[in-house]
């Protein structure tokens, strides 16, 4: 089962900064300076997780936030622009 | 024994001879101790990773990994070394010790497992047996390392926080010698292991995807589990515009279509990407996919399938055993015949149905009826595959004589047909016909590539270029329910637009660009409807029934046949 996930960090070092970030992008979207939206099931989080071990350091925080359908609903009411995705499922095919 | 008291620093242990390690032939590889793990918890599974190389790593895998990463608390007193590799001929094996560390005695080995331990009587802590046999192997790589006996091995189970001793005596020397033999045995035959007796130790298995274990008890055991997962897990990037261009930014591959628009893509969501015509894709985007092993497909413009990258090293034991297979006449006039019968019975069974309560529609494809199923009477005693092609092709005449009277009335004219056109398309509806069926085969590549087989060789379609056997061969199962029929579906609900949607050309029809959306939008759609399949009696999307019918092709030579080529429309 997928959900969507909020992931947050706090690193002390602009290079792991950087390379934590590059990470993240391979999973989901950044919505906002340090803040990533992502969609994942246990396995990929497990996997994230592991990646993200690799880069961050004992003194970095990482924060992940995980949100059931109900909570991710509500996530449009309370914020500001266009969040309505937050509640699809992503299509399975895209086309540019 | 896991309560046994800690061995003490004893000086007159001996160190195990040599004699009494396996000591394999000169160039014999050296077996991985996480092998070995694999081998005690299934042989299958030994066999899938180790011989066949096929890997998933799946979250326990990964969980694994990260604590392997948790550092041991330092402690001043102790020495103590971390992800130690070791390597012996004398055994035979090889592999990382998680940690090992001495404190006023022997050095004794650590290994870290997520999991919870196994309770023995008194409920004291116990390794499971694939744990014990790998701490073992850990702990005589050490010794032999470090020329001092290792008498003791800990496995530290972390689900429940509890440490299970395990000795490091004869008993489990034996054991590990004897593992060590079984799997020697295991790589040098060519056959897969059976399946785990027990389906729950199938549950626990990261390789169950690829096993399909349910396939082969179903037959003693018809509700076991099913492992397959119904829905496919990334996303299909289409790249259609001409003037796109994909490359790689990070982890993301971005499309560009002109200047202004840019798009990224998280590299993690994507399980494919398709180029349509004269899109270009950059050279690191193409690492970069094949690094995360998504295949690129390249279509033309008027969906003709054209290539693909792929990107399945190892798999020799796969392909050597389709290669046997397939090269048995007997076995391939079989498949050819089933899957002739299963492509025609759709094309009845559709016919059937899209006439149904329509008098003046039936009545006009009764003989049409008459010849495919006379056709299909036929099939049975066909032993060749010239005959099998005759009569293939009789049905699908008839099928195409009978199809336009499944579309209603208020379909336009200009969206009818009269027989089919390949190439060029002469109208639309041949013309949207074409463009349909290299989807189809771009899917059917896919599955094919992602299950690992060699898809230039086949059992029914003759090696031509241009095409893959094999990938025509499957596509024969799914062209009725995966593309004429969301087709006739569309134009019967009046979602083509004659002038808009197509572009007429002397002697030729192709789509326009909106036509080529609006057709991939179908086909997509498609893919991600469920029917159920009876093999498992499983609703799957058809995008993952492709995948599952090359499985079980596949099985049809690897010891549990007659599940291909099952599918029936309702
Ligand atoms: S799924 Fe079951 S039978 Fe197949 S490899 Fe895993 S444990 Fe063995």
């Amino acid at each position: 089962m997928k959900h969507w996930h909020l992931i947050t960090y706090d690193v002390r070092d602009p290079k792991r900064l950087r390379k934590a970030a590059k990470t993240l992008e391979g999973y989901g979207t950044r919505i906002q300076y340090s803040v990533f939206r992502i969609r994942l099931d246990a396995n990929t989080l497990e996997r994230l997780h592991w990646e993200l071990g690799q880069i961050l350091a004992d003194e970095d925080d990482l924060l992940v936030i995980p949100l059931c359908p109900t909570c991710a609903g509500k996530v449009p009411l309370h914020s500001t622009g266009d969040q309505s995705d937050w509640t699809d499922r992503p299509q399975s095919f895209k086309i540019v | 024994m896991s309560n046994r008291p800690r061995s003490e620093p004893n000086s007159s242990i001996t160190m195990p001879q040599a004699s009494s390690a396996v000591e394999p032939p000169e160039d014999e590889p050296l077996v991985r101790v996480m092998a070995l793990h694999a081998l005690s918890y299934c042989e299958r599974l030994f066999y899938l990773e180790e011989v066949e190389e096929i890997r998933v790593a799946d979250a326990p895998v990964y969980a694994g990994r990260r604590l392997h990463d948790d550092l041991l608390p330092d402690d001043e007193q102790a020495s103590e070394r971390r992800s130690w590799e070791l390597s012996s001929t004398r055994w035979g094996i090889f592999g990382k010790v998680d940690a090992a560390r001495r404190r006023d005695g022997p050095w004794v080995v650590y290994e870290h497992k997520r999991g919870r331990c196994r309770r023995g009587p008194n409920k004291e802590p116990r390794a499971w047996p694939s744990d014990q046999l790998q701490a073992v192997a850990y702990a005589v790589l050490l010794e032999e390392e470090l020329g001092q006996p290792v008498p003791e091995a800990r496995v530290r189970y972390h689900r429940d926080n509890v440490t299970a001793r395990v000795a490091v005596d004869e008993a489990a020397r034996e054991e590990l010698r004897q593992a060590i033999q079984r799997a020697r045995e295991l790589r040098a035959q060519t056959t897969r292991p059976p399946v785990h007796e027990n389906e729950r130790v199938c549950t626990g298995c990261s390789l169950k995807v690829v096993c399909l274990p349910e396939e082969e008890r179903l037959e003693e055991r018809p509700h076991s589990p099913t492992f397959f997962p119904a829905n496919r897990e990334g996303q299909t990037l289409h790249v259609v515009s001409p003037k796109a261009q994909v490359s790689r930014s990070g982890e993301t591959l971005v499309v560009r279509q002109d200047d202004s628009q840019r798009q990224t893509v998280p590299i993690r969501l994507v399980d494919s990407v398709v180029v349509h015509g004269h899109a270009q894709v950059t050279t690191q985007a193409i690492h970069l996919c094949a690094h995360h092993g998504i295949g690129v497909h390249w279509l033309t413009a008027g969906g003709r399938f054209k290539a693909s990258t792929m990107n399945s090293f190892g798999r020799v034991q796969q392909r050597l055993r389709q290669y046997e297979a397939l090269s048995d006449e007997t076995t391939c006039i079989n498949l050819a015949r089933q899957l002739v019968h299963a492509k025609v019975e759709s094309q009845l069974r559709y016919i059937l149905r899209g006439t149904r309560g329509n008098e003046s529609a039936r009545s006009a494809v009764q003989t049409d009826i008459e010849r495919i199923r006379e056709a299909m009477r036929k099939l049975d005693s066909a032993q060749s595959p010239d005959t099998l092609l005759g009569l293939e092709g009789l049905a699908a005449k008839s099928y195409f004589a009978g199809l336009p009277q499944l579309l209603s009335a208020s379909v336009p004219s200009e969206l009818h047909f009269s027989g089919r056109t390949k190439r060029p398309p002469r109208d639309r509806f041949n013309c949207l016909l074409g463009f349909g069926y290299g989807l189809l085969q771009s899917a059917v590549t896919r599955a094919i590539l992602a299950v690992g087989l060699e898809p230039s060789l086949g059992f029914y379609h003759r090696p031509r270029s241009a095409a893959h056997p094999l990938v025509l061969d499957l596509m024969e199962l799914f062209r009725v329910p995966l593309w004429d029929m969301p087709l006739v579906g569309s134009l019967n609900r009046g979602q083509w637009q004659i002038e808009d949607d197509f572009e007429l050309r002397p002697g030729h029809v192709w789509l326009s660009d909106t036509g080529r959306k609006k057709a991939l939008t179908l086909f997509e759609q498609r893919l991600e409807e469920s029917a159920k399949h009876p093999h498992t009696g499983q609703a799957l999307t058809y995008a993952r029934m492709l995948e599952l019918e090359v499985r079980l092709l596949e099985k049809e030579w690897t010891g549990c046949p007659g599940h291909f080529a099952k599918f029936r429309l309702r």
